[in-house]
């Protein structure tokens, strides 16, 4: 039984070893103008995300 | 002393039997030891011992969202994220206290992990890949290779990913949270008075700003750019199924942009806010996300609680519309849950009287003189609707006035004689209101004159 827990989890395993770069430093060159080179997703993000608040807050507040 | 008591009455098992809780605790302990013994590390055994408790406590949530409503919901909701929380807490506590190193979801003895270790004689050569997640993990240098301590020993601590460390997936973080925003909006759509829900709502707002960029990146930019190197690790057996991930040096790589550096996010250290403004000041990743996780549960917590002084039965509520709030708490501590089979008699005419119901799942059928020539069909009543009342509403040992038969398979709250005598006395016990005494009292003269059409 115990075995078959274990072979169940290597799929999920296997997928979750594709992870690991979420730990460990930083890349040597990696800079704050890595990121300027990003800005428009991170203010993609940030729209999407004052839309989403504010159709949400507006549902609530309609309902009352 | 109420609040506790409602407090208690919401967090025990209602609509699941003793038994069942009793036989469920025995298999999960069963399985747990067997876990021990056999060897198992911590996930496993923590897996083996929460899952026979899953299917009841679905149960259990789904029948107290049926009754309790929205509350209900909002602390299912509380319970899901305290949860949540303290995973990040207990990974936050194996970095500061159990010299914890963050590899995340943690290596796995894999085949790659095991032939490394079996290279270096860490393990025996003939012993198949496990794909266990090791629990412990020896520090790595810059060089990749082992930091060795000052007593000669590579410095070795637990692999500081919390207990299911195999979910610590971006994918993960993002579901959850987008789950906690639209469950938060969704009480709000019930609560909006909670201030405390505001509060927990505005924090899901900040954390998806986070989570949606960094898993953007982990899924959706791949271009290679910058130089790095990724970790090698050899994995072996300490103990029976635990393992251990052994570093064993860097393999030279071009990253991705979330490899780089995204994967620390907005404002975390070496995320986007301290690369732009140059301030160190900023926590790891870990201690962030576990902080803005305590930002989102205490108040949802708080606003669980807020709410929970008024939480009261919606069938006791459908029955008696007309007791206040707190008289509807007071009574939905008092009654008790009965489960009925379909044809089952509740009542029979001539009985002694010493207790009434309100059905809250199914329908009951109301006869007088069940099984005699005379029979008839006096009335079917459903969810929300109070029967037995007349027997004791008319005093002393009166006989109960028809039979009730189960028309499907029913749930009751049963009320007590002593609890109804004090709904119906305005001048003694904890209601004492003049308006549902005679409330009740006007429900029982339209049921009497209902039977006397028929007699």
């Amino acid at each position: 039984m115990l075995k078959k827990i274990g072979y169940a989890l290597l799929a999920f395993g296997v997928y979750a070893s594709e992870a690991i770069a979420a730990s460990g430093p930083i890349a040597k060159d990696f800079s704050a103008e890595s990121w300027m080179d990003k800005i428009h997703v991170v203010l993609i993000v940030v729209g999407l995300v004052i839309f989403t608040t504010t159709v949400l807050v507006y549902a609530i507040i309609r309902k009352q | 002393m109420t609040f506790i008591k409602v407090i208690s009455r919401f967090f025990s098992f209602e609509a699941v039997s003793v038994r069942v809780v009793v036989v469920t605790a025995f298999i999960s302990y069963i399985l747990q030891i067997n876990a021990i013994i056999s060897g198992e590390p911590l996930y496993i055994i923590a897996l083996y011992t929460i899952l026979p408790w899953l299917p009841i406590v679905f149960y259990e949530g789904l029948w107290k969202v049926k009754n309790y409503a929205a509350v209900a919901f909002l602390g299912l909701f509380t319970v899901m994220q305290f949860g949540h929380f303290a995973e990040h807490l207990i990974q936050v506590l194996q970095i500061d206290l159990a010299n914890g190193t963050v590899a995340c979801p943690p290596p796995i003895d894999n085949f790659a992990n095991a032939m490394r270790g079996a290279a270096l004689g860490l393990r025996d050569a003939t012993l198949d890949p496990t794909f266990y997640s090791v629990e412990r993990i020896i520090k790595p240098g810059p060089d990749g290779f082992p930091i060795i301590g000052s007593d000669g020993a590579p410095l070795a601590g637990a692999a500081a990913c919390a207990v299911f460390g195999q979910l610590d997936l971006e994918i993960v973080h993002l579901t959850w949270e987008l789950i906690g925003l639209f469950g938060t909006a969704l009480c709000l759509y019930f609560f909006h008075k909670n201030i405390f829900l505001w509060l927990a709502f505005a924090g899901l707002c900040w954390h998806a700003l986070e989570h949606l960029t960094i898993t953007y990146f982990y899924y959706f930019d791949q271009e290679t750019l910058w130089e790095g190197f990724v970790q090698l690790w050899a994995t072996y057996p300490v103990v029976g199924n635990s393992f251990v991930a052994h570093p064993v040096g860097k393999e030279e790589a071009m990253l991705n942009f979330y490899q780089a550096g995204g994967k620390f996010g907005l404002m975390a250290k070496y995320g986007m806010f301290h690369l732009l403004t140059g301030f160190e000041g900023m926590p790891g990743r870990a201690h962030l996300h576990m902080g803005y996780n305590l930002a989102i549960t205490i108040p949802t917590i708080l606003a669980f609680l807020f709410e929970m002084r008024i939480i009261r039965n919606k069938y006791i509520e459908m029955a008696f519309g007309k007791l206040s709030s707190s008289e509807l708490v007071d009574l939905s501590l008092r009654v008790k849950n009965r489960k009925f089979a379909k044809g089952e008699v509740i009542l029979s005419q001539g009985d002694v009287a010493s207790n009434c119901f309100v059905i809250s799942k199914g329908s009951a059928e109301i006869y007088l003189n069940k099984g005699k020539s005379n029979e008839v069909l006096a009335a079917i009543l459903a969810p929300g609707q109070i029967f037995g009342e007349i027997g004791l509403l008319e005093g002393g040992d009166t006989k109960r006035t028809a039979t009730v038969v189960a028309l499907t398979p029913m749930e009751c709250l049963e009320i007590d004689a002593n609890t109804l005598a004090d709904l119906t006395d305005s001048n003694r016990g904890d209601f004492q209101s003049d308006i549902t005494s005679e409330n009740i009292k006007n429900l029982v003269n339209i049921r009497v004159a209902e039977n006397e059409k028929f007699q």
